[in-house]
Protein backbone atom coordinates (compact mmCIF):
# COMPACT_ATOMS: atom_id res chain seq x y z
CA UNK A 1 0.00 0.00 0.00
CA UNK A 2 1.13 3.37 -0.42
CA UNK A 3 1.72 4.91 2.75
CA UNK A 4 -1.20 7.83 2.88
CA UNK A 5 -3.65 4.89 2.07
CA UNK A 6 -4.39 1.93 3.94
CA UNK A 7 -6.43 -1.16 2.42
CA UNK A 8 -10.02 -0.06 4.18
CA UNK A 9 -9.53 2.68 1.89
CA UNK A 10 -8.97 0.86 -1.47
CA UNK A 11 -11.65 -2.03 -0.63
CA UNK A 12 -14.14 0.98 -0.08
CA UNK A 13 -12.93 2.54 -3.52
CA UNK A 14 -13.47 -1.05 -5.50
CA UNK A 15 -16.77 -1.67 -4.25
CA UNK A 16 -17.97 2.29 -5.50
CA UNK A 17 -17.11 1.71 -8.15
CA UNK A 18 -18.63 -1.61 -8.95
CA UNK A 19 -22.08 0.20 -7.56
CA UNK A 20 -21.72 2.64 -10.01
CA UNK A 21 -20.43 0.02 -12.68
CA UNK A 22 -23.77 -1.91 -12.14
CA UNK A 23 -25.78 1.46 -12.50
CA UNK A 24 -23.79 1.73 -15.81
CA UNK A 25 -24.61 -1.52 -16.60
CA UNK A 26 -28.40 -1.05 -16.80
CA UNK A 27 -28.33 2.22 -18.44
CA UNK A 28 -25.11 1.19 -20.56
CA UNK A 29 -24.34 -1.98 -20.78
CA UNK A 30 -22.21 -1.52 -23.82
CA UNK A 31 -19.87 0.94 -21.63
CA UNK A 32 -19.19 -1.87 -18.99
CA UNK A 33 -18.89 -5.10 -21.89
CA UNK A 34 -16.10 -6.51 -22.64
CA UNK A 35 -13.20 -4.44 -24.08
CA UNK A 36 -11.17 -6.34 -26.76
CA UNK A 37 -7.96 -5.37 -28.34
CA UNK A 38 -4.75 -6.41 -29.60
CA UNK A 39 -5.67 -10.05 -28.12
CA UNK A 40 -6.63 -8.58 -25.13
CA UNK A 41 -9.77 -9.94 -23.09
CA UNK A 42 -11.11 -7.43 -20.12
CA UNK A 43 -14.11 -5.65 -18.62
CA UNK A 44 -14.44 -1.97 -17.56
CA UNK A 45 -14.72 -3.18 -13.86
CA UNK A 46 -11.45 -5.41 -14.31
CA UNK A 47 -9.66 -2.19 -15.64
CA UNK A 48 -10.75 -0.21 -13.19
CA UNK A 49 -9.75 -2.41 -10.45
CA UNK A 50 -6.73 -2.94 -11.48
CA UNK A 51 -6.44 0.90 -11.67
CA UNK A 52 -7.33 1.76 -8.48
CA UNK A 53 -4.80 -1.40 -7.39
CA UNK A 54 -1.94 0.34 -9.14
CA UNK A 55 -3.32 3.74 -7.92
CA UNK A 56 -3.28 3.03 -4.40
CA UNK A 57 -0.23 1.04 -3.75
CA UNK A 58 3.23 1.33 -4.56
CA UNK A 59 5.73 -1.63 -6.14
CA UNK A 60 7.30 -3.77 -3.77
CA UNK A 61 9.50 -4.74 -6.44
CA UNK A 62 9.70 -4.96 -10.29
CA UNK A 63 6.52 -5.73 -11.74
CA UNK A 64 4.72 -6.17 -15.11
CA UNK A 65 1.72 -3.77 -14.76
CA UNK A 66 1.03 -0.28 -16.04
CA UNK A 67 2.99 1.22 -13.10
CA UNK A 68 6.31 -1.08 -14.13
CA UNK A 69 5.96 -0.02 -17.60
CA UNK A 70 6.35 2.89 -17.03
CA UNK A 71 9.05 2.70 -14.90
CA UNK A 72 10.79 0.85 -17.55
CA UNK B 1 -47.24 25.92 -34.00
CA UNK B 2 -47.11 26.46 -30.36
CA UNK B 3 -49.58 28.66 -28.75
CA UNK B 4 -48.93 31.92 -27.24
CA UNK B 5 -47.93 31.33 -23.58
CA UNK B 6 -46.94 27.47 -24.32
CA UNK B 7 -43.47 27.72 -23.88
CA UNK B 8 -43.69 29.45 -20.61
CA UNK B 9 -46.52 27.02 -19.59
CA UNK B 10 -44.17 24.17 -20.59
CA UNK B 11 -41.04 25.57 -18.36
CA UNK B 12 -43.60 25.83 -15.13
CA UNK B 13 -45.26 22.59 -15.56
CA UNK B 14 -41.69 20.85 -15.76
CA UNK B 15 -40.49 23.14 -13.10
CA UNK B 16 -43.57 21.88 -10.69
CA UNK B 17 -42.98 18.30 -11.88
CA UNK B 18 -39.18 18.74 -10.72
CA UNK B 19 -39.97 19.99 -7.52
CA UNK B 20 -42.59 16.99 -6.62
CA UNK B 21 -39.36 14.54 -7.91
CA UNK B 22 -37.49 16.10 -6.15
CA UNK B 23 -39.97 16.24 -2.60
CA UNK B 24 -39.35 12.32 -3.28
CA UNK B 25 -35.94 12.99 -1.25
CA UNK B 26 -34.27 9.88 -0.45
CA UNK B 27 -33.59 10.95 2.76
CA UNK B 28 -37.54 10.79 3.14
CA UNK B 29 -38.54 8.62 1.28
CA UNK B 30 -36.04 5.98 1.14
CA UNK B 31 -38.44 3.04 -0.23
CA UNK B 32 -40.66 5.35 -2.65
CA UNK B 33 -38.87 5.05 -5.63
CA UNK B 34 -41.88 4.54 -7.36
CA UNK B 35 -43.15 7.35 -6.28
CA UNK B 36 -40.64 9.26 -7.24
CA UNK B 37 -40.44 8.37 -10.87
CA UNK B 38 -44.17 8.24 -11.33
CA UNK B 39 -45.02 12.33 -11.01
CA UNK B 40 -48.48 12.65 -12.20
CA UNK B 41 -49.45 15.38 -14.63
CA UNK B 42 -52.98 15.81 -12.97
CA UNK B 43 -50.88 16.31 -9.73
CA UNK B 44 -48.72 18.88 -12.00
CA UNK B 45 -52.19 20.54 -13.29
CA UNK B 46 -53.77 20.76 -9.86
CA UNK B 47 -50.32 22.93 -8.25
CA UNK B 48 -50.13 25.11 -10.90
CA UNK B 49 -54.03 25.90 -10.60
CA UNK B 50 -55.26 24.91 -14.06
CA UNK B 51 -57.84 22.08 -15.32
CA UNK B 52 -56.31 18.50 -15.42
CA UNK B 53 -56.12 18.63 -19.05
CA UNK B 54 -54.38 21.85 -19.96
CA UNK B 55 -50.95 19.96 -19.77
CA UNK B 56 -52.58 17.75 -22.40
CA UNK B 57 -52.42 20.36 -24.72
CA UNK B 58 -48.30 20.03 -24.57
CA UNK B 59 -47.58 16.81 -23.81
CA UNK B 60 -50.16 14.17 -25.22
CA UNK B 61 -49.38 11.43 -22.61
CA UNK B 62 -47.77 11.41 -18.90
CA UNK B 63 -45.17 9.16 -20.71
CA UNK B 64 -44.42 12.05 -22.77
CA UNK B 65 -44.25 14.46 -20.03
CA UNK B 66 -42.37 12.23 -17.41
CA UNK B 67 -39.57 11.57 -20.53
CA UNK B 68 -39.01 15.24 -21.16
CA UNK B 69 -39.14 15.55 -16.84
CA UNK B 70 -36.29 13.59 -16.90
CA UNK B 71 -34.17 15.59 -19.80
CA UNK B 72 -35.34 18.44 -18.09
CA UNK B 73 -34.06 17.21 -14.41
CA UNK B 74 -30.58 15.80 -15.94
CA UNK B 75 -29.75 19.02 -17.60
CA UNK B 76 -30.30 20.83 -14.51
CA UNK B 77 -28.09 18.24 -12.70
CA UNK B 78 -24.96 18.40 -15.51
CA UNK B 79 -25.40 22.67 -15.25
CA UNK B 80 -25.15 23.12 -11.52
CA UNK B 81 -22.00 20.65 -11.91
CA UNK B 82 -20.36 22.16 -13.95
CA UNK B 83 -21.32 25.56 -12.82
CA UNK B 84 -19.78 24.63 -9.89
CA UNK B 85 -16.34 23.54 -11.60
CA UNK B 86 -16.46 27.00 -13.87
CA UNK B 87 -16.44 28.83 -10.35
CA UNK B 88 -13.82 26.66 -8.91
CA UNK B 89 -11.45 26.95 -11.82
CA UNK B 90 -11.71 30.33 -11.65
CA UNK B 91 -10.84 30.58 -8.18
CA UNK B 92 -7.33 28.46 -8.90
CA UNK B 93 -4.50 30.57 -8.45
CA UNK B 94 -1.79 31.13 -11.34
CA UNK B 95 0.53 28.42 -10.79
CA UNK B 96 -1.24 25.69 -10.11
CA UNK B 97 -0.50 22.14 -10.80
CA UNK B 98 -2.91 20.01 -13.15
CA UNK B 99 -3.12 17.42 -9.88
CA UNK B 100 -4.20 19.85 -8.07
CA UNK B 101 -6.28 21.65 -10.21
CA UNK B 102 -8.04 17.76 -10.68
CA UNK B 103 -8.03 17.56 -7.04
CA UNK B 104 -9.92 20.86 -6.24
CA UNK B 105 -12.37 20.67 -9.18
CA UNK B 106 -13.24 17.00 -8.94
CA UNK B 107 -13.87 17.56 -5.22
CA UNK B 108 -16.30 20.75 -5.88
CA UNK B 109 -18.14 18.73 -8.66
CA UNK B 110 -18.76 15.94 -5.93
CA UNK B 111 -19.83 18.26 -3.27
CA UNK B 112 -21.74 20.11 -5.28
CA UNK B 113 -23.72 17.45 -6.56
CA UNK B 114 -23.56 15.20 -2.94
CA UNK B 115 -26.42 16.79 -1.37
CA UNK B 116 -28.05 17.62 -4.46
CA UNK B 117 -31.70 15.25 -4.21
CA UNK B 118 -31.79 16.25 -8.54
CA UNK B 119 -28.68 13.78 -8.97
CA UNK B 120 -30.51 11.11 -6.77
CA UNK B 121 -33.49 11.32 -8.73
CA UNK B 122 -31.40 9.87 -12.07
CA UNK B 123 -30.87 7.30 -10.07
CA UNK B 124 -34.87 6.50 -9.51
CA UNK B 125 -35.73 6.07 -13.28
CA UNK B 126 -32.87 3.62 -13.33
CA UNK B 127 -35.45 0.45 -12.77
CA UNK B 128 -37.45 1.91 -16.01
CA UNK B 129 -34.88 2.10 -18.80
CA UNK B 130 -37.04 -0.13 -20.47
CA UNK B 131 -38.64 2.31 -22.06
CA UNK B 132 -35.81 3.36 -25.28
CA UNK B 133 -36.20 7.12 -25.00
CA UNK B 134 -35.99 7.18 -20.65
CA UNK B 135 -32.43 4.77 -21.59
CA UNK B 136 -31.17 7.54 -24.18
CA UNK B 137 -32.22 10.03 -21.71
CA UNK B 138 -29.74 8.22 -19.09
CA UNK B 139 -27.36 6.85 -21.18
CA UNK B 140 -26.11 10.40 -22.46
CA UNK B 141 -22.63 10.91 -21.26
CA UNK B 142 -21.51 14.59 -20.14
CA UNK B 143 -19.27 15.47 -22.96
CA UNK B 144 -17.78 18.65 -21.43
CA UNK B 145 -16.60 16.07 -18.55
CA UNK B 146 -14.73 14.09 -21.33
CA UNK B 147 -13.26 17.57 -22.61
CA UNK B 148 -11.61 18.06 -18.77
CA UNK B 149 -10.31 14.64 -18.74
CA UNK B 150 -8.74 14.81 -21.74
CA UNK B 151 -7.02 18.47 -21.10
CA UNK B 152 -6.27 16.88 -18.03
CA UNK B 153 -4.29 14.07 -19.47
CA UNK B 154 -2.78 16.50 -22.13
CA UNK B 155 -1.70 18.70 -18.77
CA UNK B 156 0.43 15.67 -17.01
CA UNK B 157 1.68 14.23 -20.41
CA UNK B 158 -0.70 11.30 -20.82
CA UNK B 159 -2.61 9.79 -23.12
CA UNK B 160 -5.42 6.95 -23.30
CA UNK B 161 -3.72 3.59 -23.61
CA UNK B 162 -4.95 1.03 -26.04
CA UNK B 163 -7.64 -0.75 -25.72
CA UNK B 164 -9.23 2.17 -24.07
CA UNK B 165 -10.78 5.00 -25.71
CA UNK B 166 -11.51 8.23 -23.83
CA UNK B 167 -15.04 7.06 -24.12
CA UNK B 168 -14.15 4.26 -22.10
CA UNK B 169 -12.09 6.69 -19.44
CA UNK B 170 -15.32 9.37 -18.88
CA UNK B 171 -17.49 6.22 -18.13
CA UNK B 172 -15.67 4.83 -15.80
CA UNK B 173 -15.28 8.14 -14.23
CA UNK B 174 -19.14 8.77 -14.06
CA UNK B 175 -19.26 5.35 -12.36
CA UNK B 176 -17.41 5.60 -9.97
CA UNK B 177 -19.00 9.01 -9.42
CA UNK B 178 -22.14 7.31 -9.30
CA UNK B 179 -21.02 4.66 -6.42
CA UNK B 180 -19.78 7.31 -4.31
CA UNK B 181 -22.44 9.47 -4.56
CA UNK B 182 -24.83 6.51 -3.70
CA UNK B 183 -22.65 5.54 -0.81
CA UNK B 184 -22.71 8.87 0.44
CA UNK B 185 -26.33 9.43 0.95
CA UNK B 186 -25.96 5.96 3.50
CA UNK B 187 -21.89 6.47 4.82
CA UNK B 188 -20.94 9.83 4.15
CA UNK B 189 -17.76 9.05 6.48
CA UNK B 190 -16.75 6.27 4.20
CA UNK B 191 -16.39 8.77 1.05
CA UNK B 192 -15.30 11.41 3.03
CA UNK B 193 -12.58 9.50 4.93
CA UNK B 194 -9.10 11.95 3.51
CA UNK B 195 -5.91 10.50 2.22
CA UNK B 196 -3.02 12.98 2.81
CA UNK B 197 -0.63 12.99 -0.18
CA UNK B 198 1.83 15.61 0.06
CA UNK B 199 0.65 17.37 2.93
CA UNK B 200 -2.85 18.23 0.75
CA UNK B 201 -5.94 16.62 1.74
CA UNK B 202 -7.75 14.21 -0.93
CA UNK B 203 -11.19 12.38 -0.59
CA UNK B 204 -11.53 8.93 -1.69
CA UNK B 205 -13.65 10.12 -4.38
CA UNK B 206 -10.78 12.49 -5.85
CA UNK B 207 -8.05 9.87 -5.11
CA UNK B 208 -9.61 6.91 -6.63
CA UNK B 209 -10.50 9.44 -9.71
CA UNK B 210 -7.11 10.27 -10.41
CA UNK B 211 -6.47 6.11 -9.92
CA UNK B 212 -8.68 5.56 -12.74
CA UNK B 213 -7.40 8.46 -14.70
CA UNK B 214 -3.92 7.49 -14.65
CA UNK B 215 -4.52 3.38 -14.23
CA UNK B 216 -6.33 4.13 -18.01
CA UNK B 217 -3.40 6.25 -19.46
CA UNK B 218 0.28 6.12 -20.56
CA UNK B 219 3.20 8.73 -20.70
CA UNK B 220 3.01 10.37 -24.28
CA UNK B 221 5.88 9.39 -25.83
CA UNK B 222 8.30 12.21 -26.53
CA UNK B 223 8.56 13.87 -29.60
Amino acid sequence: MRPEATEVQLATAVILLLQGLLVEDRVRPDAVADIIAGGLRTTAFAAGVRALLDGFTVPLRSGTGPAARERG
Amino acid sequence: MARPGSVNRREEYLEIGARMALEFDATTHGDDVEGLANVRIADVARRAGVSKGAPYHIWPTQEAFRRELVAYLLDREQAAALEHAVHAAQSLPPGTTADEALRVLAQAVFDRLKDDPAVYTRFSFVPYVADPELRRLLSQGNQTFTHYFDMYLQSVGRRVRSPFSVEHLTGMAEAYLFGCLIRYRTSPEAVETVIIVDGEPWSLYVFGLRALLHGLSEPRPAT
